[in-house]
């Protein structure tokens, strides 16, 4: 019993210095700080200057202010992939590229979708990247990426030309990869039926030692589609709207496995439904409005 | 003393000290600093009158590249190169720059620039240089940054002087010549006046190879520069330390401007190094003694005569590999077909300085038939079988050779070696 006491005695002493301890540092702390006599500076901070080019002026008046879109064309370390050899795009090709965005991506969405303009302002990502080169990996080239529904990176902008004269099918290609990402935004701000991966199943990440014709014998609309089923989807979306109705026909017409055509033919019943029940997007209507701006690019008409 | 005494005291000493102001290691913040070191480097780059050359390198192992920059505002940039990636022609593209932080304080190049982003474009050759550097130090006449991705060490040196890009690279592509051209000789180190064992050979593709004191050798990039070359780095051959080198007055030899008692040399004497050489001495049009000059242009016109629409023609003496003797050649394009006629001499070396050649009367097949059809061209043989001396202009490298008539002082020829 004695013990303790002696031992609480000892405690409270404790107690009672650590008391005066904190009390005399505070002190302290206070006599210092009541020595400083500095005057209060203005930030510190380095704030980027805004794009004050033609250029930038024209993306800020038709890519941020009726979308709010931002448009990265020059160099950002700071969010590129470290480990990747990639170049900034060639200034003078960006503004055509951009107002081919508009006319083959932004326009025609807004065109088919009941809400018109808004649509793409409410939907659309909000950072768009351009990057010169090409994005290689061993034996691929990344074209593009979509990063959490927020930002869309597009590679190889310097091989998009108009000046030299652009065919259909590069075209296509450029803006299939457009859809293909905007595909994923809309996937990851509301999920399909998960029951579209069991359509066909047969997901492998060992894509790139199987062609399209493969692929698409097995009911894939690409190799790259049987990566996952995420790219399954927005793949089927992207190969469907910039392809015309004829070559669409075509292209599973040149499949020769029957069971291939009738995997594509019920993903896309699903992409479908999808697009009109959650978005309220008509794809045949949509098709036709991507094939009408390619159509008028390669006619030179980018207005 | 108590102990909570002891303890108080020592808190009111701690107050005490704690009111004393200590001295900071950097008069201004980190952010104040970093704005005042893009502030001097901007005001350095836009001032300089002929633009900065900007010492480009990949990586640390392959050759350097020169990239002349025009700062013309605040954020613009015009960048001129003349190198493998521009066909070697002179090529000038403006793009934007912009200086930033990450990784330090840095200079980027943010939007495309023909000249500068090829060495880094993957659609290209995939070289994986930097348009990224980090600012190491900033003065009036240099800038040293690092590659951000390749941590490559950048110099850009403020071009003194009025001179445009193209003059400028018109004056490297000189000394290339001078120091590096086709049967360039191998060079030495010398230390306080002593041989080393350190040679510095197949600099054409400005990478030396470098023999060390283990009987091994080391690769050093290098960068040829106005007046000489600067290596990658400072290199400690020898305990040397020395990294740039420049022509001394007389060209005799190349001296390192960090430590001038260390310089590299050529040959030892111009004779045994012509001997040696299977070159073409093209002979200069414009450094010819009259008599020579007559014959030249005789020649020069009855090949434009008989071969017309005939391009690239010139005159040299060529040593014949394996063999002991010189020629005396004709050479030139005619109908996309390359002519190279030659007659052939004897030859001897006469002491240091001195040759003699023995015209024999032979020559190739071209040489044979051309030899009474072009006018002037066997008179140029019959005058070249004599004994001559030799001198050059540039003792350090023996780009050029000056032939003299031994029995004759007004009789000359100046070659270029090619």
């Amino acid at each position: 019993m004695e013990t303790y006491l002696y031992i609480k005695e000892l405690t409270l002493r404790k107690l009672r210095f650590l008391l005066k301890t904190c009390m005399a540092l505070f002190l302290s702390l206070l006599l210092v700080n009541c020595d400083r006599d500095e005057d209060i500076t203005s930030s510190e901070i380095i704030i980027p200057e805004t794009d004050q080019s033609e250029l930038g002026k024209w993306i800020d008046s038709t890519f941020r202010v009726p979308y709010n879109i931002y448009v990265d064309y020059r160099w950002n370390s700071s969010d590129a992939d470290p480990t990747r050899n990639l170049v900034p795009p060639k200034e003078h090709l960006v503004k055509p590229f951009l107002q081919t965005v508009l006319k083959i991506w932004i326009a025609p969405y807004n065109t088919v979708s009941e809400q018109g303009n808004n649509f793409m302002k409410d939907y659309s990502c909000r950072r768009l990247k351009l990057i010169g080169s090409g994005s290689y990996n061993e034996g691929s080239v990344t074209l593009g990426l979509a990063e959490n529904g927020y930002k869309i990176t597009l590679y190889t902008i310097n091989d998009f030309n108009l000046q030299t004269g652009i065919s259909r099918e590069t075209l296509r290609e450029y803006f299939r990869v457009m859809h293909h990402e905007f595909g994923h935004i809309l996937n990851q701000r509301k999920a399909y039926d998960e029951d579209f991966q069991n359509i066909t199943g047969n997901y492998s990440s060992d894509w790139t030692s199987m062609s399209n014709t493969q692929a698409r014998e097995m009911g894939f609309i690409s190799a790259y589609a049987r990566s996952a089923d995420t790219e399954d989807f927005v793949e089927l979306i992207s190969f469907y709207i910039t392809y015309t109705g004829s070559e669409w026909n075509n292209l599973l017409g040149n499949i020769d496995n029957q069971e291939g055509v009738e995997f594509i033919n019920q993903k896309i019943q699903v992409v479908s439904s999808y697009m009109k029940d959650t978005y309220g997007i008509d794809l045949l209507e949509l098709r036709e409005a991507v094939t009408t701006a390619i159509d008028e690019v390669v006619g030179g008409n980018l207005n | 003393m108590k102990p909570d005494k002891i303890y108080g005291a020592l808190l009111l000493v701690l107050s005490a000290l704690s009111c004393n102001e200590y001295d900071p290691v950097f008069d201004k913040s980190a952010s104040e600093r970093t704005h005042t070191l893009f502030g001097e480097c901007s005001a350095a780059l836009m001032q300089a009158e002929s633009g900065w050359d900007m010492h480009y390198y990949i990586n640390s192992e392959s050759r350097g590249y020169h990239l002349l920059m025009d700062f013309t505002s605040t954020s613009s940039v015009t960048i001129a190169g003349k190198n493998a990636l521009t066909d070697n022609e002179y090529l000038e593209s403006a793009s934007h720059y912009e200086f930033n932080i990450s990784n330090g304080p840095v200079i980027s190049f943010d939007t495309y620039n023909d000249v500068l982003h090829p060495f880094a474009d993957p659609d290209l050759q995939d070289l994986g240089g930097d348009f990224e550097f980090i600012i190491v130090d900033v003065s009036d006449s240099s800038i040293n940054l690092r590659g951000k991705r390749n941590n490559t060490v950048i110099r850009m040196n403020k071009i003194e002087g009025a001179i445009s890009h193209v003059e400028y690279f018109d004056e490297i592509s000189e000394m290339t010549r001078i120091l590096f051209s086709s049967g360039a000789p191998d060079y030495s180190l010398v230390i306080n006046g002593s041989p080393t064992v350190h040679n510095f050979t197949n600099g054409s593709g400005s990478v030396f190879t470098v023999s060390t004191a283990a009987d091994t050798t080391i690769l050093m990039p290098f960068i040829v520069t106005t007046d000489g070359f600067r290596l990658y780095k400072a290199e400690e051959l020898s305990g040397s330390g020395a990294q740039t080198f420049r022509l001394n007055n007389d060209n005799s030899a190349l001296v390192s401007t960090e430590a001038p008692h260390v310089m590299l040399t050529g040959p030892a004497d111009v004779a045994s190094f012509f001997s040696g050489t299977t070159v073409n001495w093209v002979l200069d049009p414009s450094s010819l003694s009259p008599d020579v000059q007559l014959l030249y242009d005789e020649i020069i016109n009855s090949v434009k005569f008989r071969y017309n629409g005939s391009t690239d023609i010139y005159l040299a003496l060529a040593g014949i590999p394996s063999e002991d003797y010189f020629s005396l050649r004709l050479g030139f394009i005619y109908n996309r077909n390359v002519v190279v006629a030659d007659v052939y001499f004897d030859f001897a070396i006469n002491g240091t300085n001195g040759v003699s050649f023995d015209y024999t009367h032979t020559g190739n097949s071209a040489g044979s038939a051309l030899i009474t059809s072009i006018s002037g061209y066997s008179e140029l043989a019959e005058l070249i079988s004599s004994s001559f001396n030799l001198s050059t202009q540039y003792p350090v490298s023996i780009y050029d050779l000056i032939f003299t008539k031994v029995t004759a002082s007004g009789t000359w020829f100046s070659t270029k070696r090619n």
